[in-house]
Order: C-alpha cells, then sequence, then structure tokens
C-alpha cells in the first residue's frame, strides 16, 4: 500500500492555511506543490481513475447479481406454472447458463471490491495529508489549550501504571546475564587458546576431541578419522 | 525466550555441550573453593559466637588449631561437591556454565560424585591433566569417567553428540566420529 501519510516535504508548516486569523480564503496547493510533497499527480489520478472505475465495476457486478437472482427466481415459478415436458429442456439450459453467470459475476465482485478498497484507501490518504498541510500547525496549536489538556493528564496515574522497579530489575538482569556471557565467553576462548598452545608445542597434529556422546550411547573409538593437514 | 538463544556468541553456542579446557574449569573450582572458605569461616565465628552466647560470659573467636580447619575444609568441600555433582551442579559450575556428567552423558550418581569430590579436594593438581590431555579430561574425570561440559543454560542440558563440522572447523577441535578436512 502507498504510504502516503508521510509527507516528504521537510516544511509542511509553511504551506497555505486554513485557520488564518484574517479569514482569508485557504490556498489549494498547486498540482506542482502537491507533487513535491506527495508523489506524481498521475500516479493520484490513476487512484482516483481506479476508485471510479472499480465502484462502476462493483456497481455492476451488484447489478448483474441482481437480474440473475431475478432470473433464478422467474424460472422457479415458470416451473411451476409451465408443463414439464415443455419447459424442462429450455429451463434447465437458462439455469445452467445462470449458474455459469452467477460464480463469473461473485468472483468479479470480490476482486472488484478488494481493488476499490485499495484505491479509496490511497485516495483518503492523500487529501489527507492535502488537508493536514493546508493547515497551519502554529495557529493551531496557539488555539489549542495545551495547559488545560495537560491539567486533565493524570500524571500520578501514568506514573504509577510505569512499573519502574520491574524496568531496574530487567536492565540490571540484563546487565548481569551480559557480563556474565562476557566473562564465560573470555574463560571459553581462553580455554581453546591454552589448548591449542599445548597441542603445538606437543607438537600434536590432531586437534582435540570435544565431543561428548548422548546419553547411554557409547562412542564409536573405531571410526575416528585422522585431520588431513 | 530460550536462555539458549540469548547466548550471542556464535561461538559459545556451537560449544555448548562440547568438553569445556582447563581455564574455565580451574576458574570454577577457584570460586567453589572460595565460596567453601568462606562458609567455614563465617560458620566458624557464628558458632564461636552462638556457643559463648550459652556458655561464656565473654564473647570470642575461637582459633581451630591447623590441623582441625584443614580437615573440617576438607569435609566441607566434600559434601559441597558431592551435592552440587550429584544433584545438579556446584555454585562456582553454575557461574562458569559448566556441568559435570558421566562419559556416557548421564547425570553424575551419588557416589560417583562422592569419590570425584574425595579426589578433587584432597588432590587440586589433578585438574592440571586436562591442559594436556586429548579430551580435555583431568585425572579425576579419567579415574571416575566423568565429563565437563559448557552449558550455559540455567536447566539441564542434553549434551551434543558431537560437535557439528562447522564448529570443529572453527575452533580446531575434532569429534571421534566426524572427519574433517583443514584447508
Amino acid at each position: 500500500m502507498d504510504q502516503y501519510l508521510v509527507p516528504e516535504s521537510s516544511e509542511p508548516m509553511q504551506s497555505p492555511t486554513a485557520l488564518n486569523r484574517d479569514a482569508t480564503v485557504p490556498q489549494v496547493p498547486t498540482a506542482r506543490e502537491a507533487s513535491g510533497s506527495q508523489g506524481s499527480p498521475l500516479k493520484a489520478g490513476s487512484r482516483i481513475v481506479d476508485l471510479v472505475a472499480g465502484t462502476a465495476k462493483v456497481g455492476i457486478g451488484a447489478a448483474t447479481l441482481a437480474a440473475v437472482e431475478i432470473t433464478s427466481r422467474s424460472i422457479g415459478i415458470a416451473r411451476a406454472v409451465a408443463p414439464a415436458s415443455i419447459a424442462e429442456g429450455p429451463l434447465d439450459a437458462v439455469e445452467r447458463h445462470l449458474g455459469r453467470r452467477q460464480g463469473e459475476a461473485h468472483r468479479s465482485e470480490r476482486e472488484n471490491r478488494d481493488n476499490v478498497a485499495e484505491a479509496a484507501e490511497s485516495v483518503l490518504n492523500r487529501v489527507v495529508v492535502g488537508v493536514v498541510d493546508m493547515l497551519d500547525m502554529e495557529q493551531l496549536i496557539d488555539h489549542v489549550p495545551i495547559n488545560k489538556v495537560v491539567a486533565r493528564v493524570d500524571l500520578p496515574g501514568v506514573i504509577d501504571e510505569i512499573d519502574l522497579v520491574g524496568v531496574i530489575r530487567e536492565s540490571t538482569t540484563g546487565l548481569g546475564a551480559e557480563t556474565l556471557d562476557a566473562s564465560r565467553a573470555g574463560l571459553m576462548a581462553m580455554d581453546l587458546w591454552s589448548a591449542r598452545l599445548v597441542d603445538r608445542i606437543l607438537r600434536r597434529k590432531e586437534p582435540r576431541d570435544l565431543g561428548v556422546p548422548r546419553n547411554g550411547i557409547p562412542r564409536t573409538e573405531a571410526a575416528t578419522p585422522g585431520v588431513i593437514s | 525466550m530460550s536462555r539458549h538463544l540469548e547466548i550471542r556468541s556464535e561461538r559459545a553456542q556451537q560449544l555448548q555441550g562440547l568438553r569445556a579446557g582447563v581455564v574455565s574449569r580451574a576458574v570454577a573450582s577457584g570460586t567453589d573453593v572460595v565460596l567453601v572458605l568462606c562458609v567455614y569461616v563465617v560458620g566458624v565465628i557464628m558458632a564461636s559466637i552462638a556457643w559463648d552466647l550459652f556458655f561464656s560470659k565473654s564473647i570470642s573467636v575461637v582459633d581451630p588449631p591447623h590441623w582441625l580447619n584443614e580437615l573440617l575444609v576438607w569435609i566441607l568441600l566434600v559434601l559441597y561437591l558431592t551435592a552440587g555433582w550429584s544433584t545438579g551442579r556446584t555454585l562456582g559450575k553454575q557461574v562458569m556454565g559448566l556441568r559435570v556428567i558421566s562419559s556416557d552423558g548421564s547425570p553424575l550418581r551419588f557416589w560417583r560424585a562422592l569419590f570425584r569430590a574425595v579426589l578433587c579436594a584432597s588432590f587440586f593438581p589433578a585438574l592440571l591433566l586436562a591442559l594436556v590431555n586429548r579430551r580435555n579430561r583431568g585425572l579425576e574425570d579419567v579415574a571416575f569417567r566423568t565429563v565437563v561440559t559448557y552449558d550455559w543454560l540455567p536447566t539441564s542440558y542434553e549434551p551434543l553428540a558431537e560437535p557439528s563440522r562447522d564448529t570443529q572447523l572453527m575452533i580446531g577441535t575434532r569429534s571421534s566420529s566426524v572427519p574433517i578436512l583443514r584447508s
């Protein structure tokens, strides 16, 4: 999905405003300005066309389904009214055809619905970004009673919600575990280094055998190959 | 999340369940000895104070004779090591991420742990054999068919049958049943 909610412009505040104090009419950004902050206008236009076309397709599909349903009911009535020997053959053929059309209409409707939802989401995102860009945030903030908003926030309650002891405990435990692991890793490296040193002094060509057999399964000493240096 | 997954060092992960080297083992044993000495000293002090509280007018710390100190520390060490190895692992091994198991991979039984503890407490240099042994086995491991493995996990860890080929190539070790080619 296209990420239109994040304007690429670094100065969104400087776009024409909707809340100017002098009650001037806000200026809608030109296509060029819009393209600078929101991507290609061609793409935006194509999404709108997609939305309209998809909506039309959904409508056509719904109408098709309704027609199929009406025809199906009509066939039921015709079967009840007309003699079976005369109506059975043609009505069966029409019903088969209707069944095929119904299946196609359902499939088409599902696809169109998905396409319309996607296109609508994209267009909506563009509209929201455009509206936000048109706002003068400075003036908007001036009009918002920040102090009243903050006064209504239950700061002690928020602080109580934060499990400071848990946070400290978690961080301390993590730090301790990391330190312990680092110490173990250091000793492990010294183990390997000392083993290699001794092996070199003893002029061993084969490395050490550090494998341990699983529970109850004896080691097969005969299967010991050499190291090819 | 499993503690095993939290081991960040790739080499450490791959060495889990393999035979530990002499340095880690020596540090773990040293930690155990220091711990036992601390417990002994604190125990003697507490016992002296308790004794004086009931049976003496003044409080003083007793100074046992040398041989008694050594004997008590030895007994305490044997009991501590036996308890640790037969039920799980000692504090020193826990800190260093080591575990003592039988050579077939099963947990250590009480009697084997006891005899191993007696040897270790009586003859510390027994560990030095691991420095030159091809399988990192100390004298106590050879005598009682035990293995000390890397095991950083807090819970019991099933040892690997053998190091993977990549591990062998990385750490320059070999398993008894896996051929390795060294370029």
